[in-house]
């Protein structure tokens, strides 16, 4: 397993969820820690779908959580294209387990087994609703192109 | 737009976390502990291969005695047990012998771990093969036959131990070597005297068997304090 492109897809993946990128970076090192403090790495099948677990938990941590302080609308990170943005606002127009089936096939290129298993549904529904939501994304970008 | 081009924006959306905190985060990160099996197995494959040769050459040569005279297989395989005895001594001091010792030191497992693990690991697969050889041409006797042949392992053991603490490099291993070549020599040399490797006698080998487990577990021990002493 290489680990570090794993970071890479569970930033991401935190990326999506909660929109702020140094909190994805927070979370993705929560997400680690734990990782390495259970001695998950010897476990090199499950370890993936376990971060994506976890991260997920602690994603949702994060809206459950009262805001200490507010967090800025867009803290340092890389500054996106125009074109990048809109595909970002077009994805959340889709539903969140669309977004998350998007995110997970087509950034993160994880398999179908890993995708079907960490949202609890069978294969056959991960291409159906991978494909369905792709469609609905290519149409809601359409829309919004001059 | 088509789909195929809706994927390729996607991964553009999404750029990857910030090079420098990724890096600080995984150079922070404790290494994972290993399981001391882990460790056994992992320190085994960088035992030299001369080392596992030389412990094979020996149980083959005794079966090959075992086989051609039964009747002296048990004596003539105490006379070859200083030999594997050599090789693991060999084994425990090659950094001393190659100056990697400092090394060694700032590796992530140190130098006692190390030769733990590899001490552990010879002496774990002679043990297998002297219990084979014992039942295989101990002719009924496996204790007796493990004795006779774990006797004179022990004391080339412990000479060699001892020599590699006090003199170093090339040096040590002429002494180990020498201690291996007095040890078969005596073993040898008791089968003409009679009735040593006969079942009267078996009290005093277990006598012998204990002193030198002894005294080589105090090398061990030493071997392993001076190394905790670098560390």
């Amino acid at each position: 397993m290489d680990i570090q492109e794993q970071y890479d897809k569970i930033y991401r993946y935190c990326l999506r969820r909660l929109g702020n990128s140094a909190l994805a970076e927070d979370v993705t090192q929560e997400a680690f820690l734990r990782f390495f403090s259970e001695g998950r790495y010897r476990e090199r099948g499950q370890a993936i779908r376990w971060l994506y677990t976890v991260a997920g938990h602690l994603c949702a941590d994060q809206f459950r959580r009262p805001p200490t302080e507010p967090l800025p609308e867009d803290l340092p990170g890389p500054e996106l294209p125009l074109e990048d943005m809109a595909l970002r606002a077009a994805l959340e127009t889709l539903s969140e387990t669309e977004q998350e089936l998007v995110v997970m096939r087509y950034v993160n290129q994880e398999p179908v087994g890993v995708i079907a298993a960490h949202l609890g549904m069978s294969r056959f529904a991960v291409y159906r609703r991978t494909a369905a939501a792709l469609e609905k994304l290519r149409r809601a970008l359409k829309e919004d192109e001059p | 737009m088509r789909n195929d081009d809706v994927i390729k924006r996607l991964a553009g959306a999404f750029p990857g976390p910030d090079p420098a905190r990724k890096r600080a985060f995984f150079r922070g990160l404790p290494a994972p502990p290993v399981r001391h099996g882990r460790m056994l197995l992992g320190q085994a494959g960088y035992v030299r291969p001369v080392t596992w040769a030389a412990s094979l050459a020996v149980f083959a040569a005794a079966l090959a005695a075992g086989r051609l005279a039964p009747a002296d297989a048990v004596w003539v395989t105490a006379a070859l047990t200083p030999f594997a005895a050599l090789a693991a001594v060999a084994e425990r001091g090659r950094s001393a012998l190659y100056g990697m010792e400092e090394l060694e030191l700032c590796t992530r497992f140190g130098l006692k771990s190390v030769m733990l693990a590899r001490m552990g690991a010879v002496g774990l697969v002679h043990l297998i093969l002297l219990a084979a050889l014992a039942a295989a041409l101990g002719d009924g006797g496996f204790f007796r036959a493990g004795a006779y042949f774990l006797t004179p392992y022990l004391l080339t053991d412990l000479i060699g131990l001892a020599a590699a603490r006090r003199v170093r490099g090339r040096e040590g291993l002429y002494v180990c070597a020498g201690a291996a070549v007095l040890t078969a020599g005596l073993a040898l040399a008791l089968h003409g005297v009679r009735g040593v490797y006969a079942p009267e006698s078996f009290h005093w080998w277990l006598l012998a068997l204990a002193v030198t487990a002894g005294l080589a577990g105090r090398e061990y021990e030493k071997t392993i304090r001076k190394a905790e002493e670098l560390s």
